[in-house]
């Protein structure tokens, strides 16, 4: 598996560098998407393997986890990209995906092993559920935020409401994400609402897209301002995830 | 005073005051899951500002409809009933909590297995409520975690509800209008002490507990129980029985004169004649009981969210932005200025 996991950064790796190569060059971007796919493929497969080995989905530990968002956002953008074709921001979504998979295969070795049983408390059909949406959710956000970086940083950038559109869906991903969560914490542990940290940094991340959802109504708030609070809500995605795992003690132990 | 009234109004149904107070209530709770998980979020600053910003959510989702309806538009148009729900829901959730936080009960009982407790004693109930333990077990896995912890309880007064129940993680049970949750267990240990003429010690007591040998300075403390003993770790990760022991301390005039792991049954002399036999373990189960008033209302908070984002997702066209001249421009940003 740690094979098909290193073939999978490598073609992501790889393809970041021929977008961010094509950019100067302006060439087309058959090459990166081609290695954009392949790497996709690849980590489809480790997801697979996941799910051999452990006997389930992969959704119960962080790395587990990174994998699925890793997936979603590198599908997302291609998918995106087949009826929105998005040049050039290949190159920053690409980037995401690789440093993301980077430190899952070189910084969670350890989580890699593991995939014993379930914790009684994580033995609820809650978990796919709240596990999936947030993941499509962070996958729609790294996205955006890949998109809204391609438009700060070049001129042939993409349409306006691409970004709009994407942080729409992922924000109700993540709502939908925090509900189910919610409805498994009053069954759990007798709280819908506990101010976890976890619990706590989710609703800042919804609050800040929702700002931007928000302000995206009014004229002035679009374009840079948009795409930097984008890129920030993003940067609270990381927080949320890597930042409240291994700072915050809380009840979200066991991603 | 009308006038007054009207501007305070005029900021609380404005969506520029509920941007500032959901980006102030994002700050404080950054800072409150660093400074003070427990109690921050209990303050009254941060209680007003969830006020406010219902008031605020309340004002603003009844203007549109109603702003609507005296336009004489359609409101049920799906685009703007997913939007309109996911509002509406958020509110019914803030009510829900609100509810909660000041008619909502909570305590925590623990009851060993063969004890009764008399929880109508603990908190409110709706009818009497004396639950007896017969049973707390664990199920393990393969690799001796645990893979689920039940209780089962028997209800000890007539009722036309069931008279047992089986409590379990993510298996809540509803009684006498409260709500049990499997929270944790422990184990009180089994001690049987000879410690010569009519002197005898047969009980279960709590690990950490502690207790003077008679006519002499010698204590002795019972640490703790360790299901799997390992020599190299007594804190073993595996809650299955497979090398049980338990750990104690024996101390003199406050001195400590050493620490051990015994298993069950055997003797053990810790003074001139003096001797304690571990028996065995009683598990005990905590219960987190819980009277929550403002649950149905948040309950349908959560249902309208979850149905309004599915609503929007489904009906809400992609955004397109059009392209404006100049004139129009200038003309939007005046009417924005006013809303």
């Amino acid at each position: 598996m740690k094979i098909v996991l290193y073939a999978t950064l490598s073609l992501y790796i790889l393809s970041s560098i021929v977008y961010f190569l094509g950019l100067r060059k302006r060439n087309p971007e058959k090459t990166s998407l081609t290695l954009a796919w392949l790497g996709l493929l690849f980590n489809l497969l480790v997801l697979a393997m996941r799910t051999r080995v452990s006997g389930r989905l992969p959704l119960t530990n962080g790395y587990d986890f990174l994998l699925c968002f890793i997936f979603i956002t590198v599908l997302m953008y291609l998918l995106y990209g087949i009826k929105y074709p998005v040049k050039n921001a290949g190159c920053p979504v690409m980037l995401i995906a690789s440093l993301l998979l980077l430190t899952v295969s070189f910084f969670m070795p350890d989580q890699s092993a593991s995939s014993g049983p379930l914790a009684p408390a994580l033995k609820s059909p809650w978990l796919t559920v709240h596990v999936l949406t947030a993941a499509i959710a962070y996958g729609g956000f790294a996205l955006a935020a890949g998109l809204a970086l391609a438009k700060l940083t070049t001129s042939n950038v993409a349409k306006d409401d691409s970004v709009y559109n994407i942080v729409a869906f992922s924000f109700a991903s993540l709502s939908l994400s925090i509900v189910f969560g919610a409805i498994w914490a009053e069954q759990a542990w007798g709280a819908y609402w506990s101010w976890d940290p976890k619990e706590t940094w989710a609703l800042i991340t919804w609050i800040i897209y929702a700002a931007y959802l928000h302000l995206h109504r009014q004229q002035e708030w679009r374009g840079k301002p948009a795409n930097l609070m984008v890129i920030a809500g993003f940067i609270i995605v990381l927080f949320t995830f890597f930042g409240v795992s291994y700072l915050f003690s809380g009840m979200h132990s066991y991603s | 005073m009308n006038r007054t009234i009207r501007i305070i109004y005029g900021y609380i149904d404005s969506m520029k005051t509920g941007l500032f107070l959901l980006g102030l209530i994002g700050i404080m709770s950054a800072i409150g899951s660093v400074v003070s998980p427990d109690s921050f979020y209990n303050t009254a600053l941060f209680k007003l500002l969830l006020v406010l910003l219902l008031l605020n959510l309340t004002c603003c989702t009844s203007r549109q409809i109603i702003g609507k309806a005296g336009r004489g538009k359609k409101i049920l148009s799906l685009s703007k009933t997913g939007t309109l729900l996911i509002h509406f829901g958020i509110i019914l959730v803030l009510v829900g909590g609100t509810i909660n936080v000041y008619y909502g009960k909570n305590a925590e009982v623990t009851i060993a297995e063969g004890e009764t407790v008399d929880i109508a004693s603990i908190m409110p109930t709706s009818e009497p409520l004396r639950l007896h333990l017969e049973q707390f077990s664990i199920e393990y896995n393969a690799d001796g975690s645990p893979s689920q912890y039940t209780a089962l309880l028997n209800r000890e007064e007539p009722t036309n509800e069931a008279s047992s129940y089986t409590i379990s993680v993510n298996h809540p049970q509803k009684m006498a209008g409260i709500k049990a949750y499997q929270e944790g267990f422990g184990y009180l240990i089994g001690i049987h002490g000879n410690f010569g003429a009519n002197t005898l010690i047969d009980d279960f007591i709590e690990p950490g507990s502690a207790f003077y040998l008679p006519e002499s300075d010698r204590q002795v403390r019972i640490n703790e129980y360790v299901p799997n003993f390992d020599p190299d770790n007594t804190r073993s990760g595996s809650l299955r029985p497979d090398n049980p022991k338990v750990i104690f301390s024996i101390y003199e005039k406050g001195k400590l004169l050493g620490r051990g792991a015994t298993p069950f049954e055997q003797q053990l002399e810790i003074a001139d004649g003096k001797y304690i036999t571990f028996t065995g373990v009683k598990p005990f189960t905590i219960l987190r009981l819980k009277s929550d008033p403002g649950m149905p209302v948040a309950a349908s908070g959560g249902f309208m969210l979850i149905l309004g984002v599915c609503t929007a997702l489904i009906y809400k066209p992609l955004r397109k932005i059009p392209q404006r001249s100049g004139k129009e421009k200038k003309s939007s940003e005046a009417a924005l200025r006013l809303s």
